[in-house]
């Protein structure tokens, strides 16, 4: 979730600076991701002239041009082809951070000729791909102002991430809600708008019974409207969070969407039929939707149609056919409240992700979506003129009012410490919750874009969260009476005394992936069905391995192939021989290769040189049970093979 | 004049004889043809009695000193010879120590820093009363996440990409993505109060630098009628500073969102970078370390706990990370690819059992 900060001073009046809001995000929970600060990041950039231009003695494509700059007079060699005297251009100083390279500009000889400087294109800016030429600024700005003004980057870019159930805090009037709830300013209070309708949307809208029962859906038309190009303001604020302005009518809907957290869409009015129903869709039914794929739709997707076609899939995206574009004069708006699960689940069987299925699957405002459908329409009214209808809405509106009996005490009994009880009021009123005392009891009122709160330890969250975590104390656990017994078990004790063993003795330890390619494992063993994975990361990587032995040897391989000779590995781990949890079994293997005695390869100074041999294997495997307490006479040694290893 | 014979030729005769011997057999020899039964000396001193007085007097004096003389000359010559042989025979049994050996175990075979780095964990955790659960790496969904508030459609199911099985006699398969299907085992097996920690592989579908489609976590919960979020902060703190070995260490408690924990946090320990060294707890920028919180009350009811009664708290770590972070490794997938190179710079000598008595690192 990006956002600036004139964005957030829009709902929050505050004189914090940018660190302290950023602090504070940080500690209520909405961990800050990244922060683009121009003040910071252009500081070093200044307007300068280009006053004269000579040509590169030995270069043909590169120019001298001597600046007017906020330093003096400074000569830069340049390569860009839109150089022209007296344009005016964005001079970077030697020892300044170039954003869009990544590096810190050092003085330097350009073929032999000294460039003070250099003269910068949007992407070296960051500003944008467009890298054809260096950015041409106004011919009226002053030499040696800051470049702030004339690039439209003096709002700094907040980018935080939202966690599942925080919906609320997908909209920038959220976030700065929970600030003031923190003491961050003061949350100013949304503008009411008051529509007044004109007349009535003609064509019939129904919602069918058998979508979930708890929809509700508002629609208003707006005639006769101009779409346009948006204003500067608002593309600005589109573009700072890296979405592309396309029109007012997709700009306003794509704003709303980030500013209140209210999905809306807008459909040209004159391009769907009659007989607009919302319902599930029919098997074999299809729409191309904005992003240009077409979707097969099962009876289990819930959309918006005409007589004819789907025009939508609820919540999720609209389609091709009936989107706007600046030819459309008569624009229906729809705010809805969709069924989260079957929103997730729609999303995740054709595999949308769009703002509005994220926004709509995690839940939002159905308190607002009347208030968000008319702030849409005011919006669009304003920038594109028109006569708006009056509402039309189907479904059963929803009045979420959970409610919640808060034991104060729970407080302390979570957290180990207790607040006061007029700052956990206040708290929570801030939030958005309000409160009655009855009996000593307090009966919370949860409002309704918070999706997320339903019992006391939520509530306690939220007071925990605003107030502060450093307000939580170490309280030490208790400790046993007496000396402490003994924590791990036999099964793991031997394990870390084998691996010790091993190590002892010469062996590396690996730890290898667990799942290994069915192509290897065929080799050794005959592979389990149950133990495939639906979707590997790689071919390589597709089955739960039934022994240790194969993984093994492909690292004895890996190794191989970069020279190592003498190689001992062990590895002690899980197999399977199924899937239930008593077909995991622990397995120590290991494999020698190579010279057990060498110098160099060859013999040693005492005329020594042996390979491995079955007999070390031998030796590894007694060691183990004789450090386990298992001598000679407690196992018995036969020619056969263990069943597992003789299966092929 | 004397009848006794003349002994100064015997004397030239055995002096000469011991100067020239070789060795001690010769000089034993030496010893019996003048000092043994029948030698030389001793026949000399038999013919004594048949003397005269007078002149067994005086030849009795003369053969005992040439008697005396003569063992004299042979225990000096005896000891020179044996220091001789002594010599002799260390400097032919000298070896050159520095010649290289050829197999030396002790120094060849190395332990993978995650086995370590889990004993030092376990050791750590044992010492604050912690047991040590396990449970297995293929799961069901229940366990996985149905149990942990993890519904089907739920979007925390969408944070993390897991791996499916076939399933089996109708109920769903898959690797567990966390260890923290061994909280709801370990509730379902076990009383109150309970106390573990739960190391052990977990699976996503994920893969670059930082991230293995298998990786190592350790799980903590504690179950008790008193537990709280202090406590757990006395718990990771105490922790990380063992972990870290530092006295001190600034940490930062996150609210964050995890489905089986109500309040979540994530907990960030500070850390600066001092060139190429990472050091941990001071310093101005922050390090996620773990995910934690007071056990979801819907967990519990899911065990048949009752959260009226019972409260407690989990914690997850990421092995692999606080390997890479106490030991300064920068490739997590460099830890499963056993290259003997890596291997032998990394991984920790066998003998160095972490323990809390000695020192956990050395």
């Amino acid at each position: 979730m990006k956002f600036t900060l004139s964005w957030l001073k829009d709902h929050l009046t505050t004189n914090a600076s940018l660190d302290e809001i950023c602090d504070k995000l940080n500690m209520i929970g909405l961990e800050v991701e990244d922060v683009f600060d121009p003040s910071e990041t252009y500081k070093d950039f200044t307007i300068c002239e280009i006053s004269s231009i000579k040509k590169h003695p030995d270069a043909d494509k590169l120019k001298i041009c001597t600046l007017n700059t906020i330093n003096g007079i400074q000569d830069v060699v340049c390569g860009a082809n839109n150089v022209k005297e007296g344009m005016k251009a964005v001079f970077a100083p030697e020892g300044s951070y170039i954003p869009g390279l990544s590096m810190i500009l050092q003085a330097t000889k350009i073929r032999g000729v000294k460039s003070s400087g250099m003269l910068l294109s949007e992407r070296e800016l960051s500003l944008s791909d467009e890298h054809d030429g260096i950015l041409e600024l106004d011919p009226k700005s002053h030499i040696g102002n800051n470049i702030y003004d004339q690039i439209n980057k003096s709002d700094p870019v907040i980018e935080i991430s939202i966690t599942p159930n925080r919906s609320d805090a997908l909209g920038v009037r959220g976030i700065a809600r929970d600030l003031s709830a923190a003491n961050i300013g003061k949350l100013k209070p949304l503008k009411a708008t008051k529509i007044i309708g004109k007349y009535d949307i003609q064509k019939k809208i129904k919602i069918n019974k058998d979508v979930e029962s708890n929809i509700y859906a508002s629609f208003r038309l707006i005639k006769n409207i101009k779409n346009c190009e948006s204003p500067k303001w608002l593309k600005n604020r589109l573009e700072a969070i890296g979405l592309r302005p396309i029109n007012a009518l997709v700009d306003v809907t794509n704003y709303l969407t980030y500013d209140l957290n209210r999905p809306l869409h807008v459909f040209d009015y004159d391009k769907i039929n009659e007989g607009l129903e919302i319902r599930k869709a029919k098997a074999g039914e299809k729409i191309l939707a904005l992003d240009d794929k077409e979707y097969n739709l099962s009876r289990s997707h819930t959309i918006f149609s005409d007589d004819n076609n789907p025009e939508s899939i609820a919540g999720i995206i609209g389609g091709k056919r009936t989107g706007c574009n600046m030819d459309t004069v008569n624009v229906l708006v729809e705010s809805a409240v969709w069924d989260k699960i079957n929103i997730a689940d729609t999303g995740r069987e054709l595999n949308i992700n769009s703002d509005a299925r994220y926004r709509n699957e995690r839940g939002i405002d159905s308190g607002f979506n009347n208030s968000g459908l008319d702030k849409a329409v005011e919006m669009i009214k304003e920038i594109c003129g028109g006569e708006i209808s009056n509402i039309k809405s189907v479904g059963k509106p929803l009045n979420r009012q959970e409610k919640i009996n808060f034991n104060l005490d729970e407080v302390s009994r979570l957290l180990g410490v207790s607040f006061k009880k007029s700052d956990i009021n206040q708290i929570l009123k801030g939030l958005g919750f309000s409160l009655s005392e009855k009996n000593k009891k307090i009966e919370i009122t949860v409002p309704s874009w918070r999706h997320d709160i339903s019992e006391n330890a939520c509530i306690v969250e939220e007071i925990m969260r605003i107030k502060g975590t450093d307000n939580i104390k170490p309280i030490p656990l208790k400790k046993s009476v007496g000396v402490a017994s003994k924590k791990i078990n036999r099964a793991q004790k031997i394990r870390f005394n084998i691996k010790r063993i091993l190590a002892s003795r010469g062996m590396m330890e690996t730890v290898s992936y667990s799942f290994i390619s069915d192509k290897i494992a065929k080799l050794f063993y005959q592979v389990n069905d149950d133990l495939r994975l639906l979707n590997p990361i790689s071919m390589e990587l597709n089955v739960m391995r039934q022994l240790l032995m194969p993984s093994l040897l492909l690292s004895v391989k890996r190794n191989l192939d970069k020279g190592q000779k003498d190689i001992s590995l062990f590895e002690v781990s899980n197999c399977y021989s199924g899937v239930n949890p008593e077909d995991q079994f622990e397995f120590a293997s290991g494999v020698r290769l190579g010279k057990a005695i060498s110098h160099g390869g060859n013999s040693d100074w005492r005329g020594n040189s042996r390979d491995y041999d079955s007999f070390d294997a031998k030796e590894d495997i007694i060691a183990i049970l004789r450090s386990e307490g298992i001598d000679d006479s407690n196992y018995k040694i036969t020619q056969d093979a263990p069943p597992i290893l003789s299966s092929r | 004049m004397s009848k006794f014979p003349d002994i100064s030729n015997l004397r030239a005769k055995l002096l000469k004889e011991i100067n020239d011997i070789k060795s001690l057999d010769q000089l034993d020899n030496i010893r019996v043809s003048a000092l043994g039964k029948k030698g030389a000396i001793t026949s000399l001193l038999k013919n004594i009695s048949s003397q005269t007085i007078e002149v067994r007097k005086d030849f009795g004096e003369q053969v005992n000193a040439l008697k005396r003389q003569i063992t004299d000359e042979i225990e000096i010559c005896k000891s020179a010879l044996q220091q001789a042989e002594i010599t002799k025979k260390i400097s032919q049994d000298a070896i050159d120590v520095t010649l290289p050996l050829t197999n030396t175990n002790l120094e060849n075979g190395k332990i993978h820093p995650i086995s370590q780095v889990t004993e030092e964990i376990i050791e750590i955790f044992s010492d604050m009363g912690f047991n040590i659960a396990e449970g297995p790496d293929i799961e069901d969904e229940h366990h996985n996440f149905n149990s942990l508030n993890i519904p089907e459609s739920h979007p925390a199911r969408q944070m993390v990409d897991t791996f499916y099985l076939p399933g089996k006699d109708g109920n769903s398969r898959l690797l567990r993505t966390h260890t923290s299907p061994v909280q709801i085992r370990t509730m379902m097996r076990e009383e109150p109060p309970i106390r573990i920690i739960a190391p052990g592989r977990t699976y996503r579908s994920d893969s670059d630098q930082t991230h293995t489609p298998m990786f190592h976590q350790v799980e903590g919960l504690v179950i008790d009628e008193d537990a709280n979020m202090g406590q757990l902060k006395w718990c990771l703190e105490e922790f990380c500073k063992a972990f870290f070995e530092v006295e001190n260490i600034k940490m930062r408690l996150r609210p964050s969102y995890f489905p089986f924990t109500e309040p979540s946090l994530e907990v960030d320990i500070a850390c600066q970078k001092d060139k190429n060294r990472l050091i941990v707890g001071e310093g101005s920028d922050w390090l996620e370390v773990l995910g934690s919180g007071m056990v979801h009350p819907q967990v519990l009811r899911n065990v048949n706990l009752d959260p009226s009664k019972y409260k407690g708290f989990a914690f997850g770590l990421g092995i692999d990370r606080l390997a890479m972070l106490k030991y300064g490794m920068t490739d997590l997938r460099s830890f499963f690819d056993s290259d003997l190179r890596w291997l032998r710079h990394y991984g920790f000598r066998a003998l160095d059992i972490p323990s809390l008595s000695r020192g956990l690192t050395e």
